[in-house]
């Protein structure tokens, strides 16, 4: 992991394993599906982050608030100073999503399990089903950190300019406008299937091997560079809510280095269903141009 | 009668249902008595469908191992939960 540019924000599960009482350390599991996942079984220790719940605001669409950040830190034991290590259920997306918006919000010492769930349950690691007993803290907010996020606004002013790239992580069916979303994910359909014009189709599971882990660096340069993802220009990534593609501006942003990328978590469930923007199809989708 | 089939070594990179949410899907439609063949290669997956198979009165009638992918069958007991 040290070719890596920003090595420090992501541990083995070997590391995982043997810091699992570390008290400068909380671990975290963050899920879209807990009951399918973390009370199934997780890592020992680890606490549950409900991604739904406790990482978007209940309300409206959005990702917490900061009081709502500082509410979860302090429920989670978590001061400024704690190394928060967080992995999660459908291969880390969520976990991701988490790393981003804790990002966002500042706290400093963030990393992700390579490998994640999957990697400790395919090495017949331990597993608690008991969830661990948390002892409230303080946590006086850091200052946010600018840049890490796109709005539907700020991806329309960017297109068609050259010193930024578009990132579309989403599987080639959902990019040529085949399908817009499962039909089980009911809340994240769009009026459009498409991409946003200029979007470059690297589906973000291009960026991990076999076992979950990522690519050793080079593989990943040659991903993204190729594709003309290139690190003098600001890149923003986006699927169809903001989770797959949070995986993928960690690995632009961390481990290859990159200085400028932004999440759209607005994503194609909100570009695909605004009104006036346009929208590109692909292959055989893009000569049948009549709405869904 | 021949077991229903769920095969999870597909569809997760279109963000689709969770392998575990698949899973109780499939279940949830079986009749009292009804089997479920599952097979996966991974080992998160196996783990959850024991314990969950588990939590809600189901049966793990068969396991077997073969080319990296496990086969399990289920069968939804007469009163089970879903």
């Amino acid at each position: 992991m040290t070719d890596y540019a920003h090595p420090e924000v992501l541990v083995s599960t070997e590391w995982l394993a043997a810091h699992l009482e570390d008290p400068a350390v909380r671990v975290l599991e963050v899920d879209w599906d807990p009951a399918s996942a973390y009370e199934l079984g997780h890592v020992p220790g680890a606490a549950l982050v409900d991604w739904k719940r406790e990482i978007n605001d209940p309300v409206r669409r959005d990702i917490l608030s900061r009081d709502q950040f500082v509410s979860l830190m302090e429920r989670l034991g978590v001061t400024p100073q704690t190394t928060l290590v967080l992995y999660g259920d459908m291969r880390n997306w969520f976990a991701a999503f988490a790393f981003w918006t804790f990002r966002i919000y500042g706290h400093a010492d963030i990393r992700l399990v390579n490998g994640g769930r999957r990697k400790w349950f395919e090495e017949d690691r331990p597993v608690a089903e008991a969830a661990p007993a948390l002892v409230a803290a303080s946590y006086p907010a850091p200052e946010p950190t600018a840049g890490l996020r796109q709005s539907l606004s700020g991806v329309r002013d960017i297109l068609g300019r050259s010193d930024h790239g578009l990132v579309d992580v989403r599987s080639p069916a959902e990019f040529s406008g085949a399908i817009s979303a499962p039909p089980e994910y009911q809340n994240e359909g769009a009026q459009r299937s498409g991409h946003i014009p200029g979007a470059v189709n690297i589906p973000w599971a291009q960026a991990i091997q076999e076992d979950d882990t990522f690519k050793p660096v080079d593989q990943l340069r040659e991903l993204y560079q190729s594709r003309g993802m290139t690190p003098d220009k600001s890149i923003v990534t986006y699927c169809r809510i903001g989770e797959r593609s949070s995986h993928t501006w960690f690995v632009l942003t961390y481990l290859l280095g990159y200085p400028r990328v932004a999440n759209y978590d607005g994503s194609w469930s909100e570009w695909g269903n605004a009104v006036g923007v346009p929208v590109e199809k692909s292959g055989a989708e893009a000569a049948e141009q009549v709405p869904a | 009668m021949d077991p229903w089939h769920l095969d999870l070594t597909t569809a997760e990179e279109e963000c689709g249902d969770s392998a575990m949410g698949r899973v109780r899907r499939a279940y949830a439609t079986l009749a009292p008595g009804e089997r479920l063949e599952v097979v996966t290669g991974v080992a998160e997956h196996l783990f959850g469908i024991r314990a969950w198979s588990r939590r809600v009165g189901g049966e793990v009638l068969e396991e077997s191992r073969e080319g990296g992918r496990t086969r399990l069958v289920l069968r939804r007991p007469s009163a089970s939960a879903s």
